[in-house]
């Protein structure tokens, strides 16, 4: 996948772990970790609103984009 | 009635089929005895009647294609096997049975072709000793023309719906993996 998830980063700045944040955002941590490992194939808006809600951030800060 | 799963018409299937493997199976080692005494009784017993050779030619091509497709059945048959074990253990959209069922259509699609041999062997030693004229004889290729037929479409609806099936894989995938 090209479009790259940059949770890892924004939960340093944040100084959050990745359990707190599954559980605010309400996904289980196996899906995070989807997530963080970039295996994901789709994400849902709702999801996205509720992680950058979580994380006090753009859906930019969150996804990259970089060409293969 | 429960489709899928233990105790369900799947389970019941892979039985049948089961049964089916066994009995084909024994069905191929009588063919094959019978077949042998016959052709070893044939040349033995090399008196020069009418078109002798002939039938000896035809009865060694259609034991060889009865023989081939015999075994090849089998291998079809065990594929079904595997597939229905998959379903009774409720593993729906396994990418092993893409694989089976792709196995399944080209193993039809060569009995299919061992017919059209047999077929294409068939008419040209009949003709060519001059039995063509017989009932019989055209009812034989008519018949394995039929069965090369049946055996060719079944092998391309097979492919059909395994292009279908894998489609769904892929769609169950990206549903799983998405958040």
């Amino acid at each position: 996948m090209s479009i790259i998830v940059n949770i890892d980063v924004m939960l340093a700045k944040r100084k959050m772990s990745s359990g707190e944040l599954a559980e605010k955002v309400g996904i289980t941590p196996a899906n995070l970790s989807i997530l963080k490992n970039n295996k994901a194939k789709a994400i849902r808006f709702s999801t996205l609103e509720k992680i950058c809600e979580v994380l006090e951030c753009k859906p930019g800060d969150i996804l990259d984009y970089e060409k293969k | 009635m429960k489709v899928l799963g233990e105790k369900s018409l799947s389970s019941k299937v892979e039985n049948g089929l089961k049964i089916l493997f066994c009995i084909i199976a024994f069905i191929d080692i009588i063919t094959f005895i019978v077949c042998a005494f016959n052709l070893f009784s044939n040349f033995t017993s090399m008196s020069m009647v009418e078109n002798y050779l002939s039938k000896i030619l035809l009865e060694t091509i259609i034991s060889i294609v009865i023989l081939s497709t015999g075994i090849v059945a089998l291998f079809i048959i065990y594929q079904f096997i595997l597939v229905f074990k998959n379903l009774r253990e409720n593993k729906l959209f396994e990418s092993n049975n893409i694989k089976y069922l792709r196995n399944v259509s080209r193993l039809s699609v060569v009995i299919s072709i061992l017919y059209i041999c047999c077929l294409v062997a068939t008419s040209i030693i009949l003709r060519q000793y001059g039995m063509f004229d017989t009932l019989n004889n055209i009812l034989i290729e008519t018949l394995i023309f039929v069965f090369a037929i049946v055996f060719l479409v079944f092998g391309v609806g097979i492919k059909i719906l395994n292009e279908i099936y894998k489609k769904a894989i892929e769609y169950k995938e990206e549903n799983e993996f998405t958040i």
